[in-house]
């Protein structure tokens, strides 16, 4: 009950969220009980889609909002979507008998007549309900029954078990996040998600996945209730490896990384400076394949490069937004180490290697990069190389996701603003801040560039691929410059390091960062004014650890209760 | 009844073919007819030079178009000739380029070409295939899946993808890519594409059928808890649920198909033209049947021999398409290649012009045929673009060459013979606006299919959207 003294609880509405790809696939692996590496499931009992991998399926991309899936107001059905959904059910149902979770008995294919039947049912009963993330009504256990009998008196065992569990993946139980409430305890208009809604909810938000056993079963006895039960679950949660993919895939949308294959610098610039190859291909398209295939091995780099400096930071290092935006450790291997230039200082630890189907072979090394080249993922490669152009970086570009980082609007550029770019060409004269001052510095495009560019100016010391350099066209680069941002904080900075560390205590920086993560947690696109969205921000603005961030945001309101209409 | 029962069951061989007329369908006559859609694309471009048509010695320095209903067959370039007799239907497109696929600097310029010529798109390489990377305000799909979604009908497949080949070592590759951007499988025997148009009707697979139920009962569950849905909540599920009503219309649509007199592909075919000839069939009765409105057919490479230059080499790529410019033989023998590839081309015209239609005229009258390749040469050029519309006269004047001198300031690779620096310093227009104009004839509202423009070398802005106003 709620004490007198406390303050009114204050709830959002509870959007109807539907599993995002990422989701969705990890959902099916772990209901399946499968391994992590596709390569590791079995062949699937049925014939089937055989051109298809086992997993993960590829959806089509959700909207978004913000560059975030998982947010119900950029989410939309498409008959293309609907289409895979459907081949997705089709495909993974086929995996049911070779699954390690799924028949409730160990002799399955021996069976016989009634006792198999048997044995199917109670093996459908109990992967319904856990696909549909709770017990089954009355109602749905009859509908599923009889579905089952139909299947099970019009086929063969096995396929009347994929044909059901086909139907129990198409439910919209199982796509959708279903959220009624616990309605005889509400308050006011706040209603308590019951037990098996919050035990989703976390997992959601910190596996992108759905609950495990440990989970269930304290939804099932009522421990998912009080804020010390929650955040004793997202403690073990954090502690478990999926909560790290969780959070790298978290910052992959926030910083844009998911576009990583995106980056496409041109040869003619950058192939002879880092790769020493010429700067064209040869006319006999011999060596057609060098600079895609470079490019390949980089841009998996940089990707492992920045998914291993978030979660070494948040989990194995300082874990501060702070560490966030300042850190100067990371990694490099051997296709990005030209980037990073002199200075960079190799630390004992463990390697990371990896190799692929498509030949990319990587070994990633601890690094600590010069701290006034590198701090954080301001300056990872992959950040600065996905905000260029081909051949010159994009001030502008890199200017509006600084902005971005504040939750600060700039609008549309007007029509054809693209177009007083300055050419990105070799042959470019003065330097690439001076072409963009020319560019955008007078009339109308004044008004805004003069807020854009000087924080993009910030990061000049790094070209197209992220890499370091300290002249541009020959004359010395000018990274200084000014801005203020909309709740007056003013930042003053010679580099891009200095910028870091300011933006690392804006606290309208880290409000912006505990938005995004309040509204990835609950599915919502929450209002900044929301009151316990300025409850967790407050935190975070003293406590600055992020793993505490997201316990903050799992016991507050907005995410135990649901407002009701 | 399986396929060869039903075969039996017809009275007919495994190896029968059947003739054009066998594929009519019972239509109410008057009925309006669908559009329908076929892209054709063959490997390596074409030789320009033998290609072009210059009537009257027309100045190519300036834009101008002929009526081909004018003209002599003698006056038809040898590729074009197969097609004098569709003449008053064509329309062949001097002046265009891939010009967006020089600006795709990532080199593999086939692969690139099969992204940029469909998709309009960036091509990316993802480490085990081309993808198509949409721009600003575009789809990564491309230009047939953009059509399909249009004018598909909800009870059929909304469109199928071919690769014709025999022997070569060039297949036809996918050039249809989702709206993920991911490339689709292509059919590449006649047979399987039998199985895909008519399997579910002749031959239906029960569990496949039955599948349909799992539909049904998800559809149940929904309506179980659809009054416990807030407003928003309830529209959102409502919409996926009509969806699924319609995929599930489409799986119980393809199931009940009542065709009449359905074509039979041998399974010995025993050369490229048969097979050609086989899929084209397949493709008439889809569209007399209307299962679907839209089929790509991606061209392998023919064999040498079959356009008379086996004993000169067995490769077409490497052995005629990369010497076009250093060897005239080479160049006269991928003349004949196109011209070859015409003839096929002609035939499909043919048959779908024997095809009388659910509005009294025939196939062809409701069909367009957009005729294109990956490249604009087999030197990997993407100067000089060919294309071909067949059709589609309710929405083009028809019956024309079109010339368009070349101005847009993007440099194009050409070998050092024809420009000492290697680059041209212009080029054709866009192909993304042959893109718009398809679509825009299928019925698709839009400008822009692929780039919306793009950044030269130089660093003009390029416009690549809306269609090629002289179609008109």
């Amino acid at each position: 009950m709620l004490g007198c003294s406390e303050p009114p609880i204050a709830p959002d509405e509870s959007p109807l969220i539907a599993l995002t790809p990422t989701e969705y696939n990890n959902t099916i692996r772990d209901l399946l009980a499968m391994p992590m590496d596709a390569e590791a499931w079995d062949e699937p009992f049925a014939v089937g889609s055989s051109a298809q991998r086992a997993w993960p399926w590829t959806f089509p991309k959700e909207t978004g909002v913000q560059g975030f899936e998982g947010i119900a107001q950029g989410q939309r059905s498409s008959p293309y979507q609907i289409e895979q959904m459907y081949n997705a059910a089709v495909h993974f149902a086929q995996y049911v008998h070779v699954s390690p979770s799924f028949h409730t008995c160990a002799d399955w294919s021996s069976m016989l007549g009634e006792q198999k039947k048997e044995c199917g049912w109670d093996s459908i009963k109990r992967f319904a309900q856990r696909g549909w993330r709770r017990p089954i009504t009355d109602d749905e256990e009859q509908r599923l029954e009889q579905y089952f009998e139909d299947n099970w008196n019009n086929g063969t065992p096995d396929d009347a078990i994929i044909l059901t569990v086909s139907g129990i993946l198409l439910s919209p139980a199982f796509h959708y996040r279903i959220e009624e409430g616990d309605m005889e305890q509400q308050i006011g208009e706040a209603i308590p998600l019951n037990d098996w809604e919050m035990a989703s909810r976390l997992s959601y938000f910190l596996w992108d996945s759905m609950p495990d056993p440990t989970l269930f079963a304290a939804a099932a006895q009522g421990e998912l209730r009080t804020k010390a039960q929650i955040e004793t679950q997202a403690l073990r949660m954090l502690s478990d490896p999926r909560a790290r993919d969780t959070v790298i895939h978290f910052h992959n949308q926030w910083l844009g990384t998911t576009k990583i294959n995106h980056i496409s610098p041109a040869r003619r610039a950058y192939g002879p400076t880092y790769y020493n190859i010429s700067a064209e291909p040869a006319l006999d398209t011999s060596d057609d394949f060098v600079w895609p295939t470079i490019l390949l091995d980089v841009r998996k780099s940089m990707e492992l490069e920045t998914n291993l400096f978030v979660e070494r930071t948040i989990f194995d290092g300082g874990g501060t937004f702070t560490d966030l935006l300042t850190d100067n450790h990371g990694y490099l291997s051997n296709q990005t180490a030209p980037l990073y230039g002199n200075g960079v200082v190799e630390l004992s630890g463990d390697n990371i290697t990896y190799n692929d189907d498509n030949g990319i072979s990587l070994n990633l090394r601890p690094v600590e990069f010069p701290a006034d080249q590198r701090a954080g993922i301001l300056t990872l490669p992959s950040v600065l190389a996905l905000r260029a152009h081909p051949v010159h970086p994009a001030p502008v570009l890199r200017g509006t996701f600084i902005f971005n980082l504040a939750c600060q609007p700039l609008g549309a550029p007007p029509p054809g603003a693209e177009e007083q770019a300055p050419p990105d060409t070799l042959d470019a004269q003065m330097t690439n801040r001076e072409r963009i001052e020319v560019a955008t510095g007078s009339g109308s495009c004044a008004t805004c560039h003069d807020v854009i560019n000087p924080p993009g100016f910030a990061f000049e010391h790094f070209d197209s691929m992220g890499g370091w350099r300290t002249l541009d066209n020959e004359q010395p680069i000018d990274s200084s410059g000014s801005f203020r941002l909309s709740d007056g904080e003013e930042f003053v900075f010679n580099t891009a390091i200095e910028l870091a560390h300011q933006l690392a205590s804006s606290t309208q920086v880290r409000d912006c960062y505990s938005l995004h993560w309040a509204r990835y947690a609950t599915g919502s696109a929450l209002s900044p004014s929301h009151p316990s969205v300025a409850d967790i921000q407050a935190q975070f603005r003293e406590d600055d650890n992020i793993q505490n961030l997201l316990i903050s945001i799992a016991k507050s309101d907005i995410f135990r209760y649901r407002r009701g209409e | 009844m399986r396929r060869r029962n039903f075969l039996s069951h017809l009275g007919l061989s495994a190896g029968a073919w059947f003739s054009p007329c066998g594929v009519q369908n019972a239509f109410a006559d008057n009925e309006e007819a669908p559009k329908r859609l076929i892209i054709l694309s063959h490997n390596h471009g074409w030789t320009y030079d033998s290609w072009k048509m210059r009537p009257g010695s027309l100045n190519s320095e300036l834009p101008w178009d002929v009526h081909l209903s004018n003209m002599n067959l003698d006056q038809f370039s040898d590729p074009l000739a197969p097609l004098y007799t569709h003449r008053n239907r064509m329309l062949a497109i001097d002046g265009l380029s891939l010009a967006t696929a020089e600006l795709d600097m990532d080199g593999f310029r086939h692969e690139t070409g099969w992204v940029q010529a469909w998709t309009g798109n960036w091509g990316a390489f993802n480490g085990s295939a081309f993808v198509s990377e949409a721009g600003l305000g575009s789809q990564s799909a491309s230009l047939d899946q953009i059509v399909a979604e249009q004018i598909a009908r909800p009870d059929r497949l909304p469109s199928i993808e071919l690769s014709v080949n025999f022997g070569g070592p060039e297949i036809g590759r996918s050039i249809c890519f989702d709206q993920t951007g991911q490339p689709l499988p292509m059919i590449n025997a006649p047979l399987k594409l039998w199985e895909r148009l008519f399997g579910p009707s002749v031959d239906p697979d029960p569990l496949l059928s039955r599948r349909e139920q799992t539909l049904t009962f998800s559809q149940q569950e929904f309506t179980s808890i659809r009054n416990k849905l807030g407003a928003n909540a309830k529209e959102k599920m409502e919409r996926h649920f009509e969806l699924m009503q319609k995929l599930s219309q489409r799986l119980d649509g393809m199931a009940n198909l009542n065709c009449m007199n359905i074509p039979t592909p041998s399974e010995n075919i025993t050369s490229y033209d048969e097979n050609f000839d086989a899929f084209s069939e397949l493709v008439a009765a889809a569209f007399s049947c209307d299962i679907t409105r839209v089929a790509t057919m991606s061209l392998g490479d023919i064999p040498t021999s079959d356009f008379g230059w086996g004993d000169f080499t067995d490769d077409v790529h490497k052995g005629l398409a990369h010497e076009i410019y250093n060897d005239p033989d080479c160049h006269n023998a991928m003349s004949d290649y196109i011209t070859h590839h015409a003839h096929q081309v002609s035939r499909l015209i043919t048959l779908l012009e024997s095809i009388p239609d659910t509005d009294g005229r025939t196939l062809m009258d409701n069909t367009l045929i957009v005729w294109g390749s990956e490249l604009a040469n087999g030197w990997h050029g993407y100067q000089q673009y060919c294309p071909l519309l067949i059709g589609g006269s309710w929405h083009f004047n028809t019956g024309r060459y079109i010339h368009m001198p070349h101005e847009t300031p993007i440099e194009i690779l050409v070998p050092r013979t024809i420009d000492a620096s290697g680059y041209t310093s212009v080029s054709g227009r866009p192909h993304q606006h042959l893109l718009v104009s398809v679509a825009q004839a299928m019925g698709v509202h839009t400008d822009i299919i692929g780039l919306s423009h793009v950044q030269s070398q130089n660093g003009d802005w390029i416009d690549c959207s809306g269609p090629i106003v002289e179609l008109f």
